[in-house]
């Protein structure tokens, strides 16, 4: 839910529980007060009535006279001594139409010419519902009214006031640490959005930097290895020319100079990784697909011989795209390197390329998990030679030439695909 | 054969050093900008391997240096920087070849010999070992002469001339497998696919009658020697 419909609704809600409290009140008050000018009216009446009465003794009171709107009942004093005047609300029917209307009645015990009566003085007064009616269309209408109102002019004000915030809120679902450039924030006139864009714009800065500075240590700590490698390395080989060396030095040796070809080549491939994220490459190249895919898949002929593969190639026309000629080279190998090397014996490669893009199908057992394939390190298999990286490469620099590299599979056939 | 090292790095200047002694080239040194620039007016070298990154200053001002003097000195960059545009940036200035640290000696050697072998084209192209003829432009070997070239595959032939190219020292099979297939495979395949490269290598040549024997040293590496 939006956080603009749920502020209305609440509000709408608030609204709604304020105007039915406020309903119920008004109805208490009005109720009351039509019944103290009802009570008041009768009290006058009465008064009029008996002042009325004092000076024309000869008048009869008949007991029940439709013309008026009051009855005398004769008592006995008792009667007279313990009576109360009192106010209450009663029905009476009415004939005409057909209904019991709602009356207000005063009875009160006076005594008259030296005889005491009860004396009954009626008045009709404004019906219960017919006031809650009036009310319900008066405020229901109000309410409706304000409330459409109010969800109108919230609507339109909240997307003006919002606005810079929603514009925030795009440029950091688009921030990418990758990008070269730190999003800039709208400046707004609120100060809480101001004070937001403050804080996001310092909170990317820093973590730019952090992330910059990450890049930078990874770079220059292998840079700095390359040195002290070539050192190492000269001087194995040097070691190697010698000729009074025995065989179980020479064991020893080979293993040392195994597994400083295997940091050279770890440290090759962060310095790859690390120029790749830096943007280092210019993408101007106008980059020959076919080319590159017969260079590099003469590499892999004794692949393809030890493991009896049969490779499929299908290239339309001769397809070039705009992109960095070396990466495209890493790409193409990167991708081909794994479909040789993680294949079945008596497997197949297919490569099938065009304007569009690039698809390198490899039959194969292992199974792969989607989500972290991407990720450096990740290694579907145990081969102690394979770094993970491989692909890392390739989807980086897919990711920085602006295509797009997609994996698929259906039972063993593996494919990648690179979408120019 | 005069080769000038400028390396700033006193551990590396001297592999470098032991290394052209061994191949047997005269060699001198220099392990910062001054000394190599005045080196290099002082005297003309066939070969300079230069280190880019000097304490007090670039390679690539030595280079425009040698440039804008007319030196004929064939220059072969040395950086830990795989740079593209450094590669490009030095090329440009007339270095006639890029090596990246950390990088195999035998690389090395072949590269200096292929300079050497460029300015000495016109009144020696060929390349002889034993009774091997090599015509490098052509990628033919032949025994004696040309007439009867052997039919090498590609990768064969890159051994072949790889081994010769250094045949004073001895190859790892690290060294040798990196050099025909690059990145493309990794290690413990190529040392099968190396093996059996090899295999059919020193078939073909003993068919042939060549009078060289590729000899696996403890199992570290190869060295190509002649027989008689």
């Amino acid at each position: 839910m939006k956080l603009l419909s749920y502020t209305t609704r609440l509000q709408l809600f608030a609204f709604l529980l304020l105007f039915g409290i406020f309903s119920t009140l008004f109805y208490l008050v009005l109720s009351w007060n039509v019944l103290q000018n009802v009570d008041e009216v009768l009290y006058n009446r009465k008064m009029n009535l008996l002042a009325y009465l004092e000076k024309h003794p000869e008048l009869s009171i008949a007991q029940d006279n439709p013309l008026d709107d009051f009855t005398f009942y004769p008592i006995d004093i008792n009667a007279f001594q313990n009576g109360k005047e009192s106010y209450a609300d009663t029905l009476i029917y009415e004939p005409i139409d057909a209904e019991l209307d709602e009356y207000r009645k005063l009875v009160t015990f006076v005594k008259l010419n030296n005889n005491y009566y009860k004396l009954e003085i009626v008045k009709p007064h404004l019906e219960a519902t017919e006031i809650i009616g009036t009310i319900a269309i008066t405020l229901g209408g109000l309410f409706f009214g304000l409330a459409f109102c109010f969800y109108l002019s919230n609507r339109m004000l909240s997307r003006r006031i919002w606005q810079p915030f929603y514009a925030m809120l795009d440029k950091l679902k688009n921030y990418n640490l990758d990008n070269a450039n730190v999003p800039a924030f709208p400046n707004s006139k609120i100060e809480e959005f101001q004070l937001l864009n403050n804080v996001l714009t310092e909170l990317t800065r820093k973590n730019k930097e952090v992330f910059e500075n990450q890049k930078q240590f990874i770079g220059d700590a292998s840079h700095e290895l390359q040195t002290p490698l070539s050192i190492i390395q000269s001087k194995l080989e040097a070691l190697v020319g010698q000729t009074q060396l025995t065989e179980a030095q020479a064991t020893i040796i080979e293993g040392i100079i195994g597994s400083t070809q295997r940091i050279k080549k770890l440290n090759k491939t962060l310095l790859l990784l690390s120029k790749i994220e830096n943007r280092q490459f210019l993408k101007t190249d106008e980059v020959r697909i076919k080319e590159i895919i017969n260079k590099s898949l003469e590499y892999f002929e004794e692949h393809k011989e030890a493991l009896n593969i049969q490779v499929e190639v299908d290239i339309e026309g001769s397809p070039v795209v705009q992109g960095n000629n070396s990466l495209v080279e890493v790409l193409i190998q990167n991708l081909l390197k794994n479909a040789f090397v993680h294949n079945l014996k008596n497997g197949q490669v297919t490569v099938i390329a065009d304007k569009q893009g690039l698809t390198v199908t490899n039959t194969s057992n292992e199974r792969i998990d989607q989500e972290k394939l991407f990720q450096r390190f990740y290694k579907s298999s145990n081969n102690p030679e394979s770094w993970g990286l491989g692909l890392a490469i390739a989807y980086k620099i897919a990711q920085v030439s602006d295509w797009e590299l997609e994996y698929s599979h259906s039972n063993v056939h593996h494919t990648f695909t690179v979408h120019f | 054969m005069k080769l000038l090292i400028i390396e700033d790095e006193p551990e590396m200047l001297k592999s470098l050093e032991d290394f052209a002694k061994d191949e047997g080239f005269f060699c001198d040194t220099a392990s910062n900008f001054q000394e190599g620039m005045e080196r290099i007016n002082l005297y003309d070298y066939d070969c300079i391997i230069l280190d880019i990154n000097l304490p007090d200053g670039s390679g690539f001002d030595l280079l425009e240096i040698l440039h804008k003097e007319d030196k004929t000195d064939g220059v072969i960059i040395l950086s830990a920087r795989n740079s593209l545009d450094d590669k490009l940036k030095g090329l440009g200035l007339g270095a006639d070849d890029y090596l990246t640290k950390p990088f195999y000696f035998s690389e090395l050697n072949a590269r200096i010999k292929a300079i050497i072998r460029r300015k000495q084209f016109k009144t020696n192209k060929l390349v002889r070992y034993a009774n091997l003829v090599i015509e490098p432009d052509q990628y033919i070997v032949g025994i004696d002469n040309l007439e009867h070239p052997l039919s090498l595959t590609k990768k064969e032939y890159a051994i072949l001339t790889h081994l010769i190219s250094n045949h004073k020292r001895v190859i790892t099979k690290v060294s040798l497998a990196e050099y025909i297939w690059g990145d493309y495979v990794d290690e413990v395949q190529s040392f099968d696919f190396l093996f059996s490269q090899i295999r059919n290598l020193k078939r073909k040549l003993k068919e042939a009658g060549a009078n060289v024997e590729i000899t696996n040293i403890y199992g570290v590496g190869y060295q190509i020697k002649t027989i008689i």
